[in-house]
């Protein structure tokens, strides 16, 4: 994973004179701030102050007051640092709730800890906190501090309200620079800036004031897409001996490629083992399949950031002699592979993340968190994700599907869109046998293959324990009594990988008998298990971020004297957010049920969302349908 | 000859024969063939790793400028299988520091061979791939890891740490995420320490070994010798001299322990992974006296009572006597000037959220602050309530997630919290101010661990237990009718206990009552839920209650003449809570639980009842747990009463499959359906 973005999110920032007595008494927050809000921002003041192309200085200085439990998340003071990105100065006050000071921090209280909470990976990242135990609600939180920025590859955006809950009484960002030095920013739901020259310098300034919290809801989209925010960027820039341009995409590809020059070179002895691996082989993607599954069996990730490292590989010499890296160095390695084959591939930069796209693709910028690897066919490209020994050759998963990545050519850099798994792609294909016996016990065997996306949800239980594994499945199976006689998976690791589950269920007393009848719901597999929550009010579009099919085929035995008394109408169920249908027919001592549900994906507009609820009750209503047996004295 | 405890009170262990007793054959630095060609382990077949062999040794040794240190060497061998066991490559090890003093770790080597082709390839641990970090106040993590690690590679690694904290001589767990094949620890300790090795786990022990040996430290001795001046200049002398001594040498090993795998219904995992700990009893030094460390509960307790951080506190409370007096006043009876100081403190101070054997702050500062950590809360409460005259005293403790205490284990460090125990006429109430939505009566979940013991100069019995008598009970009363195609009517509950205690803090995680209405809504999306009240939400010493009126459209199906409905609208259990088909440890409920459900179903008119369920009645040995099932037809009504009591809390490995077939046929009674047929 690439580094420091980390400490752009904490980056939020004055110059702290001395730190006031407090003005904030809570009982002067406008009564409609409150509505909503968990915690206020009072006042906020950040600078950032760019006194060449590679040193700058931010400040910050604000001020929360946390008005309930859920407010406290916004309260504390997080600074991140490294070593190009120096701590130098900290202060932090706490005040109750008519504003009076109960506490000035002493420095020996703010807790000095590692930002990665992993114990296998080392980075030089760093975190100073302090969190307040407050006794009771409302308090209020000031701090300031600030920090020296040693080299300029990315700039603090500004984001004021970064998290549900939160209202802004009052908040402002200036961005200072020297005379004519180019910067660019983008805006989301906020205005120019007003601009002034002061003493020689050039200032930008925004303002933003009186804005309520967010709430959050079900299925909407990210909340980082909706809230005003500044994002800013570099132009020119200087980091740790390395210059460069950000204002085009294919400027900024041409930096990402110079730091990887001459970084791809191979020892001889791999070189040769690449030869003999393609050897007698034509097809190319068999070719890029071999080789990248050898990459698999020889690396691992381990993430070892210091640095320009947090930008620039490992070379690949070093990944093969220690048989491990980052993701750059992996790509990077691979890429080296492949080109030991004559194979041409690109060195490629991702927002990684189940969440789905977040970079915005007209502001070229440092957007970055991962890097995998593009190898251009002619129909297509194959995309490798080089930090697992275990992924399917060119799958890409709900980490880098669907999104704009920035490819590394040649020529510099240009931005590309990985693909999105469609409802074909995304598959749950069931087929199940039931034998019911005299007592209403069942013997359970089903076959499931899970395809493209949801083949990720089962591919893991392959790789635990037997334990792990006994449990895993225990968890995913809804029936109420069972026990679990055998199981078995196979994985077929195609660009949409397949994975197939076999079952042996016994199962306890499935249908309920009770006196002459029995009861028992024919979809034992496949309920759907959690519904949308029925809101009043919707106020943000409704994203479904997954397509998918399902399909179940199950056939019960019955055993002898026993005849259907009630069978189910079948259910046909069409929606703007899928379709559903299912069909129960019996023929000779036997009961067939089948089923298909469709998920769409995509953003729908707030006004839809009552359909998707009313979708989903009818499903659940569908599902859980049941069938009632006699038994014949 | 010391004797060598098992914990676990049971009959789990004990000490069989027939096991290997000699270690393995494993070298550092030479690999077998045989290991490298492993495909599997035979103990588990699907496990990503194994350890083949884990060796540990702590000795003695003797420095010229720390004087006595301890020297803990690992040496460790892991067998690759799966990707999924790479993580076994990255190791940290945790460095223990105070002050100026700190654990040095050494010597880290380590190797990774893999068979390529016929060939052993062996590639070493290098500098590029060794961290230390700070990690907090007290620990610093070094960290490795190891290079070319593939499907089918063997690691090794080894490494020393020295240390000056004779408190804390390493422990050993001989139990792992993965299985472990072959775990060895051996102790070399010199006569002048006396340690008390204590176990614990369900598998036994393949050595258990005590002899006596001996072992020597080389001292130098400086001397000086004349007072200066020309008759008697100054000698300076240094010479080695050789101290030998008697010592005691332990060996214990394990043989195929397989992997810990946590299940739900534990305490913490800590106490059921298979462990020895050694704890530092008494030292002898030469030409030293002979001193003893806590050895006895009663030196414990002296110990506390003297600590300026535990008893001492509790005497220094002159200023918050006007508090008191406020409190108290017009107060009748001592069980109102407890209740009234235990509300005061449970709603006024804010637990910080830690939990502490020891105060941080004065039970005056506590006051001003409003906020502390458990040791400073309930300490203050002792202090308010013997100021009120009330005899109180502190009750030390182990939480759950610190582990089972262990009473044939003397240790000052078994302790992580303090509660209070008043004395009001004949009763003794055991108090905990830390937890919101507990009534005086009860303790918070996390204190619910066997026993505590009190902490005071007064002679009696000390230990205490922490079980509680009433756990919890939840009753549920429905009266419904049913009409067109339409379940309607009243939902009544009732709840006591810890069950009460979760309703209330789920209300206020929910923001207050109508946040709390919106889930419920959500989990019964098909109800209309109306009406919705909740009494006594505050008044935690009384039982609390919601009453709601509801409509159920889906709860039945209608057929022909016929209509199907399940009676158990609510409280039924979806799945049985015990998945697993065996389990090595015990389960572990928190406290007992009673759940009662009673419907009346008015029937609608021109329908009889066709088929009702069987009434029925099972329970586990010695009622242990019950479980009920009436369903009766009293005119147009249908009566149905259903009642679980679990009284048992402790289940051992024998009982577990008993337990889960109890639960197999309640979840499988609670699918039975009532049959109504027109006329």
């Amino acid at each position: 994973m690439m580094r420091s973005f980390l400490i752009a999110f904490f980056l939020i920032v004055h110059h702290l004179a001395v730190l006031a007595s407090s003005d904030y008494p809570a009982s002067a927050i406008p009564e409609e701030l409150k509505k909503q809000a968990d915690a206020v921002v009072r006042a906020q003041e950040e600078t950032f102050n760019i006194r060449s192309i590679d040193a700058a200085t931010y400040t910050i200085h604000r001020v929360v007051t946390v008005l309930n439990k859920n407010g406290e998340k916004h309260a504390p003071l997080v600074v991140g640092y490294d070593p190009q990105h120096k701590i130098k100065s900290i202060q932090c006050n706490v005040y109750d709730a008519r504003g009076e000071l109960i506490k000035k921090v002493k420095n020996k209280e703010i807790e000095d800890v590692s930002a990665i909470s992993s114990f296998s990976i080392y980075e030089d990242n760093r975190i100073k906190y302090y969190i307040y135990d407050a006794p009771s609600y409302p308090y209020t939180v000031e701090y300031s501090y600030e920090l020296e920025f040693d080299g300029l590859l990315f700039y603090p955006d500004w984001n004021p309200v970064d998290g549900f809950g939160l209202a802004v009484e009052q908040a402002t960002y200036a961005l200072v620079t020297p005379p004519n030095f180019p910067i660019r920013y983008q805006l989301q739901d906020l205005s120019e800036p007003t601009k002034a020259v002061e003493e020689g310098q050039q200032w930008y300034r925004w303002a933003l004031s009186h804005q309520s919290a967010y709430e959050k809801e079900a299925y909407q989209p990210a909340l980082g897409s909706l809230t005003p925010r500044v994002y800013l960027a570099p132009t020119d820039f200087y980091f740790e001996g390395y210059s460069g341009n950000f204002s085009s995409w294919k400027q900024f590809g041409e930096w990402i490629g110079q730091l990887n020059e001459g970084r791809d070179q191979l020892p001889e002895s791999t070189q040769q083992k690449v030869k003999q691996l393609i050897d007698g082989l034509s097809d190319t993607t068999e070719m890029i399949r071999v080789l990248y599954e050898y990459m698999q069996s020889k690396t691992r990730y381990v993430s070892i950031q210091l640095g320009i490292g947090g930008y620039q590989p490992f070379d690949a010499a070093t990944v093969d002699r220690l048989g491990y890296g980052d993701c750059k160095a992996l790509s990077n390695y691979m890429k080296a592979i492949l080109a030991a084959a004559d194979i041409d591939s690109r060195y490629t930069l991702v927002h990684a993340g189940a969440y789905g796209d977040k970079v915005l693709a007209d502001f070229p910028s440092m957007q970055f968190n991962h890097a995998i690897l593009g190898v251009p066919l002619t129909q297509d490209t194959v995309w490798l994700e080089c930090t697992s020994q275990t992924n399917p050759f060119g799958h890409l998963s709900d980490f880098t599907d669907a999104r704009n990545v920035l490819i590394i050519e040649k020529e510099g850099g240009k931005l590309v869109h990985t693909p999105a798994y469609s409802t074909q792609d995304n598959q749950q294909i069931r087929n199940t046998t039931v034998v019911l016996d005299e007592s209403g016990n069942g013997q359970l065997s089903t076959q499931t293959q899970y395809t493209g996306q949801l083949y990720d949800d089962i591919a893991y239980i392959t790789r635990l324990s037997e334990q792990e594994q006994k449990q895993a499945v225990n968890e995913q199976v809804s029936i109420p009594n069972f026990r679990l006689q055998s199981y078995e998976y196979q994985l077929a690791k195609d660009r949409i990988p397949v994975a197939t589950e076999k079952l042996a269920l016994q199962l306890d007393r499935y249908a309920s008998v009770s006196g002459k009848r029995w009861f028992f719901c024919p979809n034992v597999m496949s309920q759907v298990e959690s519904i949308p929550a029925n809101t009043e009010t919707r106020q943000h579009d409704v994203l479904l971020r997954y397509a998918y099919t399902e399909t179940d085929t199950t056939v019960f035995t019955l055993p002898e004297q026993v005849y259907p008394e009630f069978i189910p109408e079948s259910t046909e169920i069409h929606s703007t957010f899928g379709s559903y249908y299912n069909h129960y027919s019996v023929e000779q001592g036997k009961v067939v049920y089948t089923r298909t549900f469709v998920q769409h994906k995509g953003v729908f507009p707030a006004s839809s969302y009552p359909e998707l609820v009313e979708f989903y009750q009818k499903v659940s209503k569908a599902d859980r349908q049941q069938i009632v047996l006699q038994k014949s004295t | 000859m010391l004797k060598v405890y098992f914990v676990t009170i049971l009959f789990c262990i004990g000490f069989l024969r027939g096991y290997a007793t000699d270690s393995p054959d494993i070298d550092f630095g030479k690999v077998s063939e045989e290991e490298l060609k492993m495909t599997h382990c035979a103990l588990d077949s699907s496990a990503s790793a194994v350890v083949l062999a884990d060796f540990g040794e702590t000795d003695f040794s003797y420095n010229q400028t720390s004087g006595i240190q301890m020297v803990f060497t690992r040496h460790r061998r892991i067998k690759i299988f799966k990707p999924a066991g790479y993580d076994w490559a990255d190791v940290a090890v945790l460095l223990y520091k105070d002050g100026g003093d700190k654990e040095v770790i050494s010597q880290v080597k380590g190797y990774t061979y893999n068979l390529e082709g016929n060939k052993v390839v062996k590639t070493k641990l290098k500098s590029e791939g060794k961290f230390l970090e700070a990690y907090d106040e007290n620990r610093d993590i070094y960290k490795f890891t190891l290079p070319n690690v593939k499907e089918g590679a063997v690691i090794e690694y080894t490494y020393t740490i020295t240390s000056d904290f004779l408190f804390n001589l390493q422990d050993w767990e001989f139990q792992s995420a993965i299985p472990t094949l072959w775990s060895e620890y051996k102790v070399e300790v010199p006569e002048y320490f006396i340690y008390k090795p204590l176990f614990q786990g369900y598998y036994s022990l393949a050595v258990n070994e005590q002899r006596p040996s001996s072992g020597k430290f080389i001292v130098t001795i400086r001397t000086q010798s004349g007072n200066g001046g020309f008759s008697s200049p100054v000698q300076r002398e240094t010479r080695q001299e050789q101290v030998d001594y008697r010592a005691t040498r332990y060996r214990w090993a394990t043989q195929n322990i397989p992997a810990l795998v946590e299940e739900p219904y534990v305490t913490t995992m800590d106490d059921y992974v298979m462990k020895v700990e050694m704890e530092l009893g008494s030292t002898k030094f030469p030409g030293e006296p002979y001193k003893n460390y806590t050895t006895t509960w009663e030196k414990i307790d002296e110990e506390l009572l003297k600590s300026a951080y535990f008893g001492d506190i509790l005497k220094r409370t002159g200023s918050i006597k006007d508090q008191v007096a406020t409190l108290i006043n017009g107060a009748g009876s001592d069980a109102e000037k407890v209740a009234r100081i235990y509300q005061y403190v449970q709603q006024q101070i804010r637990w910080n959220q830690s939990s502490r054997l020891y105060a941080e702050q004065s039970p005056k500062q506590t006051l001003e602050t409003q906020s502390g950590n458990s040791a400073d809360i309930n300490l203050l409460l002792i202090a308010l309530l013997r100021e009120a005259d009330i005899q109180a005293d502190p009750v030390a403790l182990s939480t759950r997630s610190h582990g089972m205490l262990r009473q044939e284990f003397p240790r000052l460090t078994q302790y992580n919290y303090v509660i209070a125990r008043a004395l009001v006429g004949e009763n003794t109430i055991l108090l905990d101010a830390t937890g919101a939505n507990c009534s005086p009566d009860m303790l918070p979940i996390r204190c619910l661990n066997q026993f505590g013991r009190v902490i005071s100069e007064e002679p009696g019995e000390k230990w205490v237990s922490l079980q509680p008598e009433n756990g919890s009970a939840h009753t549920t009363m429905a009266t419904l009718s049913l009409t067109e195609s339409q379940l309607q009517g009243t939902i009544a509950t009732s709840r006591t206990g810890y069950n009460a205690m979760r309703l209330r803090q789920n209300i206020v995680d929910a923001d207050g009552v109508d946040g709390y209405l919106d889930e419920l809504k959500e989990d019964f999306h098909s109800w209309t839920i109306n009406d919705y009240e909740v009494a006594a939400l505050e008044t935690l010493d009384a039982p609390l209650k919601e009453t709601y009126q509801v409509g159920l459209s889906e709860a039945m199906q209608e057929a022909g003449d016929l209509i199907y409905l399940n009676p158990m609208l609510l409280g039924s259990l979806d799945k049985n809570p015990f998945s697993s088909e065996l389990r090595a440890y015990p389960v572990d409920y928190p406290y007992p639980e009673k759940e009662t459900y009673m419907l009346m179903l008015s029937l609608p008119e021109g329908y009889t009842v066709d088929e009702l369920p069987e009434e029925i009645i099972f329970a586990l040995p010695d009622n242990a747990a019950v479980y009920s099932y009436t369903a009766k037809q009293l005119g147009n009504m249908v009566q149905l009463v259903v009642r679980l009591e679990v009284k048992k809390i402790k289940f051992y490995a024998q009982e577990y499959p008993h337990l889960r077939e109890f639960f197999n046929q309640i979840v499988a009674k609670q699918q039975e359906q009532i049959v109504l047929k027109r006329n």
